[in-house]
């Protein structure tokens, strides 16, 4: 796509309409295959593609704002933005209505469930246990080994053998078997692969 | 505040460093990852994420298959869903008024508004006021002794009215040039 977003942001009615003309295309297929896993023309999907140019222009460009060209494509990031405002559109119609008279009575929202860890389930419980540490509880490989007692190689090498298997299952369409080639977990040795 | 909250489209744009525990990655950082182009840390990062937000990882399950279809850019879109998103934006040409019908910004874009306003409004009041004088100029170079000698200001009136712009009524002295109701707009005259 070759746009003037710089002109779109100020306000340019001719950026913005070339910008339309070019981008309406990925938006519309990216929100129709979330939306009907296929390329319709409905008038849901129009108002979804709708959607995301007001987004784009709400709070003076606010979102346009953030989009950086040495990082991805334009058509990627307006594709994922696209996909965004559908997923959105389909948790607010999963939620029950509530009556203007129940408003007050209403019980306080729940605390969100966590969602499953069925990524995380196909590691072993010591990836997991080195996962946590430096993902979550964001420690350095050295801080990890000190915890865990072991050489900050081998945590490093369970890291990558967590991440390769990681993709295998996010990723395969039969994640079933996507096997495990550290069955034993860490070692004391810490061999890297 | 679910995992998909629109405050997780946010402006500021993650760091290589950037955390995701309890939130998303914004569609920047995605995006980055999807096209190949996120450094290293960020990357392992989104795919521990992925692990863990069902969400995110149909978004980006699906964007990996439709990337594989190839380029989207020759879609057919059709016209009036172009024309609708175009005219989110209104058109502002060189010179002229700032719209009407506007994404209202209030301050100083609202005064020089109703400013122009004003001043397009005094405008045409002149110009009908101008026009019935040049009528009544008219008028009373051929019917001008008529009028004086019958001393009959219904017809002066009439005469008067027949070849103005309708604009301005004389008989009627409640029509005050800012009395803005029918200006340029009245067909009739006050036979």
């Amino acid at each position: 796509m070759n746009v003037d977003l710089p002109g779109c942001i100020s306000g340019r009615k001719d950026a913005w309409d070339e910008f339309v003309r070019q981008s309406a295309p990925v938006i519309l297929a990216a929100v129709s295959r979330s939306m009907h896993g296929r390329l319709q023309h409905t008038h849901d999907v129009q108002d979804r593609v709708q959607e995301v140019y007001v987004r784009l222009l709400r709070e003076n460009c606010r979102l346009l704002r953030t989009f950086d060209p040495g990082r991805a494509s334009l058509a990627t990031w307006l594709s994922l933005i696209a996909r965004t405002i559908v997923h959105e559109h389909h948790q607010k119609r999963r939620q029950p209505a509530t009556g203007l008279e129940n408003v007050d009575a209403a019980a306080p929202e729940p605390p969100p469930r966590p969602e499953p860890l069925t990524g995380l389930d196909s590691l072993s419980q010591q990836q997991r246990q080195v996962i946590r540490m430096l993902f979550e509880e964001d420690l350095s490989v050295e801080q990890a080994a000190a915890r865990l007692g072991v050489n900050p190689q081998t945590i490093r090498s369970a890291k990558h053998k967590a991440l390769t298997r990681l993709r295998k299952t996010l990723f395969s369409e039969h994640p079933e078997n996507a096997r495990d080639d550290d069955a034993a977990g860490l070692e004391a040795s810490g061999t890297p692969d | 505040m679910t995992p998909h909250d629109p405050r997780h489209l946010h402006p500021a744009g993650s760091d290589g460093g950037s955390r995701f525990p309890g939130s998303c990655p914004d569609a920047m950082d995605l995006a980055a990852y999807l096209d190949g182009g996120a450094p290293a840390d960020l990357a392992e990062r989104i795919e521990v994420h992925l692990a863990t937000c069902g969400a995110c990882l149909a978004i980006i399950r699906q964007a990996r298959a439709d990337k594989a279809l190839g380029d989207d850019s020759l879609v057919f879109v059709p016209a009036e869903v172009i024309a609708a998103a175009q005219s989110l934006v209104p058109a502002q040409a060189a010179g002229e008024a700032e719209p009407l019908i506007q994404i209202v910004r209030p301050g100083v874009s609202v005064w020089l508004t109703t400013v122009r306003r004003a001043a397009a409004i005094a405008a045409m009041v002149a110009i009908g006021a101008a026009g019935h004088h040049v009528g009544a100029a008219l008028s009373a170079s051929s019917a001008a002794s008529n009028v004086a000698a019958s001393g009959n200001d219904a017809a002066a009136a009439a005469t008067v009215a027949d070849v103005s712009f309708g604009v301005l009524d004389e008989t009627d002295d409640s029509t005050a040039a800012s009395d803005l109701r029918g200006i340029a707009f009245s067909a009739e005259t006050s036979s």
